[in-house]
């Protein structure tokens, strides 16, 4: 039964999730849930600033035009991300929907809808002595968020399940993340080629919740629940080079950054159901691949007040085929058709991506109206990498265009700080009747996701720098 | 001393920037849902308890009733087992029953085969261990402990997995529920409870349901999921 006494414990609780979604991009995306965004404009394959031990670990030894490139130095920069997320989806009945029940039309069908905060923390630390240099950081290049709002035409329903919105069947509240520690090195030959090389520490965490039932249909009388809270570690690592074609100029930049673990991440932790009020707890494995990035860049100087750049980056979300839910221990063998194909325990649940090579292209500039003032705008075009037949409202990409201004602030030779806000522009989406998960066999059959997905992103970025 | 101002200074701008965006992201949480996936969960159970206060029970529950003569129910039944997990899809399995007097009542023995989920009807897997001595009251009512049972993934109609599971079954065996052909017993039904151990962990089957119906001419009948005579979901 209802226990009022355990309301302020789980507002503590939730307060607490809450706030560690500071640690949680909100798919403020590149591409997929690529979320790097730290370093506002100044994150890019050809920076020379801490979190270039992400974007092109060679940028750790590129030196600063008319700064000092002998002796000891040393960088620090604490780097947030805070994003503010609005997004819908619209669902129509589908003709592989259940029925409706009579006193809960609406229960499966209609709008949902979110307001979402999210952030993600950047610290990064380099260390140059002359040519070498030695860096360090934190960060969440891969993330995403999501807390939908409760469907109030339901808070007093005699149904449990509807009150979470019409999208439950795909995601209630969800959080994915990936987040590096990372080592890396690089060097300096002859003040023109700088080679760099990463070593990452990657834990990744999904931890999201769903309606579920067990046929994978949305029948409103037959609702349950479906908790996972999988978590796990993989080592992976970047390698980058740039070139500076003519001297306090022109760079050219290169880099790669290995995918977690070097390809399926195995994921382990519990999957909690709740099936006809019986709750279950089960130790289960999530497998996942996410993705190799490929970066190029340019910056130009051609007077010293004004920098030019533009980069961008392929991302090659093909590997991301599904995610699936084993018996801890197992592989998941399912046909194309999304049936079992082993002989032994089969996946709890399988869910089908199938997404695709994505790219990001960004152009920006910088007016340097002073030592102390940096001003700098930027505009970017990211692709889609989820098919119309597997987009979901748990994961969800788009088309979209973004614009940037920022400005940086050396207040002191030691101390600098700055600030970006972009605005991303999502290219709507419909896919109504396009959705095949629900044409799908189990273990890979869900609910239809068909329907019309919008979103808004605003993305402020914020860091400080400590120089000597 | 010259670093130690420098520090100092750097550090209070430090502080005072790191503030100003620390404070512009909780008024942002203020004002935003987040995500809190564990919380969703036992909300929905809480809800799901004050929506269902006791155990559901699909159908109307087997009263007493006249028993048999020894012997006189004896055959062939479609046995379907309704979970609560997804009532309109049974388990089902072809169970040969014969029965002997014993004192005021029945003793009953059953042997069980799986059928296939593809159609209700083809035997699959081996037959389970043979029941033997299951008790029959002088008023028809039964509980039957079947102990633990493993049905083979492809008798199971909810996923391919195996499923071990232990099984009781409350109901009764009337002769005043003839078979067309005028047999006896010609349906059988009541409740089941139990645990499942596989594929789910301890999984409560509180709110499922049986029934037996008689296979009479050789013809399997379409299966029944409960004592309302509820239809299974079509294949």
């Amino acid at each position: 039964m209802h226990t009022h006494s355990a309301k302020p414990l789980r507002t503590l609780i939730a307060s607490s999730a809450c706030l560690s979604a500071l640690l949680v991009s909100a798919s403020a995306s590149a591409t997929g849930f690529s979320t790097a965004r730290f370093g506002g404009e100044h994150g890019h394959p050809t920076t020379n600033n801490p979190s270039a031990i992400y974007y092109n670990p060679a940028g750790l030894a590129v030196d600063t035009p008319g700064e000092s490139d002998e002796g000891f130095r040393f960088k620090l920069m604490v780097d947030g991300t805070f994003a503010l997320r609005a997004a819908s989806w619209t669902h129509a009945a589908s003709p592989n929907d259940s029925p409706e029940p009579a006193d809960a039309v609406g229960a499966n069908t209609g709008e949902a809808s979110l307001f979402n905060f999210a952030g993600a923390p950047m610290v990064g630390a380099v260390a140059l002595i002359d040519d070498l240099s030695i860096g360090a950081g934190f960060y969440v290049p891969f993330g995403g968020a999501s807390a939908w709002k409760k469907n109030d035409a339901f808070a007093n329903s005699r149904y449990p399940g509807p009150v979470d919105g019409v999208q439950r069947w795909h995601t209630i509240d969800g959080n994915l993340r990936s987040m590096y520690l990372s080592l890396g090195a690089a060097y300096d030959i002859m003040d023109r080629v700088s080679i760099g090389a990463s070593f990452n520490l990657v834990m990744s965490q999904v931890q999201t919740v769903r309606a579920r039932n067990v046929l994978g249909t949305n029948p409103v009388e037959q609702e349950g629940r479906s908790l996972i809270d999988v978590s796990g570690m993989n080592a992976s690592f970047g390698a980058g080079i740039i070139g500076e074609v003519v001297e306090d100029k022109l760079w050219l930049g290169f880099s790669y950054q290995a995918p977690p673990g070097f390809g399926q991440q195995r994921l382990n932790g519990t999957l909690q159901n709740n099936y006809a009020g019986s709750p279950t707890t089960d130790a289960v494995d999530l497998l996942q691949t996410l993705p190799a990035v490929y970066r190029v860049g340019v910056r130009a100087r051609p007077i010293p007040e004004v920098e030019l750049r533009a980069f961008g980056d392929v991302t090659d979300w093909s590997t991301f085929k599904n995610q699936c839910v084993v018996p801890e221990g197992l592989d998941c063998e399912v046909n194309a058709d999304g049936s079992f194909a082993g002989s032994g325990d089969p996946p709890y649940l399988n869910l089908v991506r199938d997404w695709g090579t994505g790219f990001a292209v960004r152009l920006g500039a910088s007016y340097f109206a002073s030592d102390v003032v940096e001003v700098y705008a930027g505009a970017g075009y990211d692709s889609n990498v989820v098919p119309d037949t597997t987009l979901e409202p748990a994961l969800t990409d788009f088309h979209d265009v973004s614009a940037s201004l920022g400005g940086r602030f050396r207040i002191a030779d030691e101390f600098a700080f700055s600030a970006t806000y972009t605005h991303i522009f999502y290219f709507s989406r419909d896919t109504t009747g396009e959705s095949v998960l629900s044409t799908l066999s189990q273990p890979s059959k869900s609910p239809d996701s068909g329907g019309e997905y919008t979103q808004t992103i605003g993305v402020l970025n914020a860091y400080v720098e400590l120089m000597f | 001393m010259r670093s130690l101002e420098l520090l100092s200074r750097t550090s209070a701008r430090f502080v005072l920037v790191a503030s100003s965006v620390a404070l512009a992201g909780f008024a942002a949480i203020s004002v935003a849902g987040c995500p809190d996936p564990a919380g969703a969960f036992e909300e929905f159970g809480e809800r799901y308890d004050e929506a269902n206060p006791s155990t559901t029970t699909t159908s109307t529950g087997p009263g007493t009733c006249p028993l048999p003569e020894a012997g006189a129910a004896d055959g062939q039944y479609l046995f379907s087992l309704s979970s609560n997990l997804s009532p309109g899809t049974p388990f089902t399995l072809l169970a040969t029953m014969t029965s002997t007097a014993s004192g005021d009542g029945l003793s009953v023995d059953l042997v069980m085969q799986p059928l296939a989920k593809t159609d209700r009807k083809t035997p699959t897997g081996s037959a389970l261990p043979a029941f033997t001595g299951l008790a029959v009251a002088a008023d028809g009512s039964f509980e039957w402990d079947l102990g633990e049972v493993t049905f083979p993934g492809t008798a199971n109609p909810i996923s391919d997995s195996e499923v071990v599971a232990t099984v009781q079954l409350q109901g009764s065996l009337c002769d005043s529920e003839p078979a067309a052909s005028g047999s006896h017993a010609g349906f059988i039904c009541g409740t089941a409870t139990g645990l499942v151990t596989k594929p789910l962990t301890d999984f409560d089957l509180k709110g499922s349901n049986f029934t037996m119906q008689l296979v009479e001419g050789g013809v399997i009948p379409d299966a029944l999921i409960n004592c309302n005579k509820g239809a299974a979901d079509p294949l």
